[in-house]
């Protein structure tokens, strides 16, 4: 918790903060930015197909790491010469399949090739600004995300040698009540949350952007209240205006797309990429899941059902009992941290309940497995609402086709109904009513293995997260946590990105397996791109 | 004392120093003092989004409790205190504070005039009937605990009060009067774990000049009744923004105070005579909830302005929306 005296500090920069523009004039990235814009306007509704599709966010991925990373644009992070390199070997199929946009296609790898090592960028302009007017305290550069903080550290390391290097960090770590002295950040405040720069760690704001991109707009540049009361007195919002005032004009390149700048996940794409997997793939159980977008461009599914729940540590909680907790997979929201296994199964809870079941495990599983494929087999033979309502006038009251439907899932974490009197109802109809007190007392524990699995890995990451360092945590947005009862496996924590709320039935295999999409895989067939798509990374 | 003035005489420590309060907390122990003072006019709602919500809930609270208590004086917290006493049933367990804050357990036997001047007789465990007169220094509180046993011996403990300190900052009240009076009124709506840490940070003072300043601790002023002794008189609830469902309170609450957006979500329905001041921060990922809430709210037919002294001083850095509910 802040002191008193800490707090003031935060109120102190809110209320004397200044904003700075320093603009890098770079003409080689701006023509290469805009020539991505081009391109996909050129590309027109062929921009959908799969081959452009991936040739597009290959190249709209190395501009923004281009234009948001702090290191120079020909930096070995941002992959440029060999992404030219693989591009244009792609690019050798599209005279047969593409002759339109051939000579296009040629001319953005053109204009991404002729960015040189110029000395223009927006962090060497930090690194002149402070030679010229030391901060003389902490400063930072901070960055839209987290996979440009390692890079841009090492950048920053090596062109300022024995100068003072600032810190390189990711903007969630400014919800800490650090203070610092100057803060750069690299890029359009628009790839900032607002909360940046309203209630900012510093007095002094300097944004260090490529000219011509807008660089001052915010995401919301609105009093929230102003409609109401007849004054406020938003000093950050009026340190923008000021800045955008004081700036020199510059005109935009006309071909850039400004909204387009920024990497947005493409949900459709993913979607489109399961459905095929649906129908190429083997005979795998499905489930109802939705897909959720992870730091570092990672993704997982996890099952859209009543109930289910997943270990997350959230960093904004108050409270320390607060930070670990299993939450309503419903209920995730960007910024939480996610814990998945990327080893073995997805679920650990299961392994970890199995472990603490011991010799027992095997064969309670089994009849957790045997009961519900009798009744998934009673379901594909009479359809779900035909056994719903049968289950119904034999007395098992909670019967529905939700509830039948969940009963047949073939997650483990479903393992019997909460009432005795319902489950032996089902038993009997699916012809195990002579062993329903042995499943019964089996299953049982089954439960019991699993909510005390829930506790000893709430219980053991507590005290994990309570001894980790949480700035290192916002700064990587990924942590690897592990706990010995999970057999061996480490558990890795995620940052959320973002959340579709879309469900569609994904094959039970991906559920909670955290996958990357192959964003390198552009110049493969695209046959051979939708198979890799779902390649499981540890 | 004017409700701008509240926090004239409090002071913090940093670096070794004590320095006066800043321009922003100073605002909000006015805000919560002028809220105080106008809730005879009707329910006010009251939105401040600040940079952080550190410690602004509580300076809030301040600013209320002070505003209640200042204006009250020994004469009036007495007859106050009366009435109160002398509703109390006989057979009813009680603690009698001595003078020099002691505690003697005993129970309600009758409320009786003696020469003219009204009391209550107490059965104590320490030296059998005691009298009580209205205005009388020796004060009742109530206890819940069974009626004591008179075979055992009185169990004793001084009640904190913190005399220098509410002394310096509240002039006009009686320091230990004003520990043993109880007058609720104010409930805060928030994360108890972070409350009761700010409730209790030591970096508080108070005192007409520097070099004379009594150290002491927002709880001193706010008696948030989870952290005073069990049957000791308090000022301030604190309700965890957590529950579902909190204990219904045994009082009229008169200024709820929100502290941040998800406890002004699922709380705000709650103490719908008494003020709201809701306080929400930039960063709190749940802000844009709230602030729909309170721009509805501020839309509905029926509201009016709501004139405050403070909204001249809005701190920089900080927006503020306020008015008064329409008639019910």
């Amino acid at each position: 918790m802040a002191t008193f005296a800490e707090a003031s500090s935060v109120y102190q920069c809110a209320s004397d903060v200044s904003v700075r523009l320093l603009e890098a004039e770079n003409t080689s990235v701006l023509a290469f930015a805009a020539s991505v814009s081009d391109f996909k306007r050129s590309l027109g509704d062929d921009s959908t197909d799969l081959y452009w599709k991936n040739y597009l966010r290959t190249l709209k991925r190395c501009r923004f790491d281009m234009l948001a990373a702090a290191v120079a644009p020909d930096y070995p992070f941002v992959g440029q010469t060999a992404l030219v390199a693989r591009l244009r070997e792609q690019l050798r199929s599209c005279d047969e399949l593409y002759p339109t946009h051939a000579g296009a296609a040629g001319r953005v790898l053109d204009a991404l090739q002729s960015v040189g090592p110029l000395p223009e960028s927006p962090v060497i302009m930090a690194a002149r600004d402070m030679q010229t007017s030391s901060p003389g305290g902490e400063t930072a550069v901070v960055l839209a995300n987290s996979r440009f903080v390692a890079p841009s550290h090492a950048f920053l390391d090596a062109v300022l040698e024995d100068e003072q290097v600032p810190t390189a960090i990711h903007y969630s770590e400014l919800a800490e009540l650090k203070t610092w002295e100057r803060l750069y950040f690299v890029g359009r405040a628009w790839w900032f949350p607002r909360w940046v720069f309203t209630s900012p760690r510093s007095r002094d704001l300097v944004i260090t952007c490529y000219a011509g991109l807008d660089p001052l707009r915010l995401r919301d540049d609105e009093a929230r209240f102003s409609r109401f009361n007849r004054s406020n007195a938003l000093v950050p919002l009026r340190a923008f205006s000021r800045a955008v005032q004081d700036k020199e004009p510059t005109v935009a390149h006309p071909a850039l797309d400004l909204d387009d700048l920024e990497p947005v996940v493409d949900w459709g794409g993913l979607s489109a990429a399961v459905r095929e997997r649906r129908f190429t793939g083997s005979q795998e159980e499905e489930v109802d899941a939705f897909p959720v977008a992870l730091e570092h461009e990672w993704f997982v599914f996890v099952e859209d059902e009543d109930g289910a729940s997943v270990h997350a540590i959230d960093l904004t909680a108050e409270e320390n009992e607060e930070r670990v907790r299993q939450v309503d997979v419903r209920d995730l929201e960007p910024g939480m941290f996610i814990l998945l296994r990327t080893q073995g199964s997805g679920d650990f809870v299961v392994t970890i309940a199995d472990r603490l079941l011991g010799p027992l495990a095997p064969s309670h599983r089994a009849k957790q497995a045997e009961w519900k494929g009798r009744l998934r087999h009673a379901v594909d033979t009479k359809g779900l609402t035909v056994v719903a309502r049968e289950l119904e006038e034999r007395g098992c009251g909670i019967a529905n086709p939700v509830n039948v439907h969940r009963w047949t899932s073939p997650s483990a974490r479903v393992i019997k109904t909460n009432k005795r009197e319902d489950f032996e109802k089902i038993l009997r109809y699916v012809g195990l009513g002579d062993a329903a007190d042995e499943y019964w007392k089996a299953l049982r524990k089954v439960t019991s293995a699993h909510l005390r699995a829930g506790r000893l890995i709430r219980q053991r990451l507590l005290e994990q997260v309570e001894q980790a360092d949480l700035s290192a945590l916002r700064r990587a947005g990924r942590a690897t946590f592990h706990l010995k009862e999970a057999d061996g496996g480490a558990l890795e924590a995620f940052r959320i990105v973002d959340v579709s709320r879309h469900s569609e039935p994904v094959p039970h295999t991906l559920l909670r397996h955290p996958f990357k999409v192959e964003t390198d895989d552009a110049g493969r067939a695209a046959s051979q791109l939708r198979l890799d798509i779902f390649e499981i990374r540890p | 004392m004017p409700p701008s003035h509240l926090a004239e005489r409090l002071v913090y420590r940093h670096d070794g120093e004590w320095l006066p309060l800043p321009s922003w907390a100073s605002f909000l122990v006015g805000l919560g003092g002028e809220i105080a003072e106008s809730e005879a006019a009707g329910p006010a709602l009251v939105g401040v989004v600040l940079p952080i919500r550190d410690y602004a809930a509580l300076l809030v609270a301040l600013g209320t409790v002070m505003s209640r208590a200042s204006p009250m004086s020994e004469e009036e917290a007495n007859t106050r205190f009366w009435e109160w006493q002398a509703d109390l049933p006989p057979g009813r367990p009680v603690r009698v504070v001595l003078p020099d804050g002691r505690l003697v357990d005993g129970v309600i036997d009758d409320h009786t005039i003696e020469g003219g001047r009204p009391g209550t007789w107490v059965r104590t465990t320490k030296d059998g009937r005691r009298w009580i007169s209205a205005g009388s220094t020796n004060r009742i509180q109530p206890s819940d605990r069974a009626a004591p046993s008179f075979k055992r011996n009185p169990q004793r403990r001084r009640i904190r009060h913190a005399a220098d300190f509410v002394a310096a900052l509240l002039p006009d009240q009686n320091p230990a009067l004003y520990a043993s009076t109880r007058e609720p009124g104010c409930v805060i709506c928030g994360t108890i774990s972070t409350l009761e840490t700010e409730l209790g940070e030591g970096g508080f003072g108070a005192g007409p000049r520097a070099a004379n300043v009594a150290a002491g601790t927002l709880q001193d002023i706010l008696r948030a009744r989870r952290l005073v002794g069990h049957e000791e008189a308090f000022r301030t609830e604190l309700v965890a923004a957590s529950s579902s469902q909190p204990d219904p309170l045994d009082y009229a609450v008169h200024t709820a105070i929100f502290d941040g957006a998800l406890a002004f979500v699922k709380h705000r329905h709650r103490w719908r005579r008494a003020c709201h001041v809701v306080v929400l921060s930039e960063a709190d990922p749940h802000l844009p909830e709230a602030v729909d809430v309170l721009k509805e709210a501020a839309s509905a037919p029926g509201r009016r302005g709501l004139s405050l002294q403070e909204l001249d001083a809005i701190p920089m850095g900080c927006e503020l929306v306020s008015f008064r509910a329409g008639t019910p």
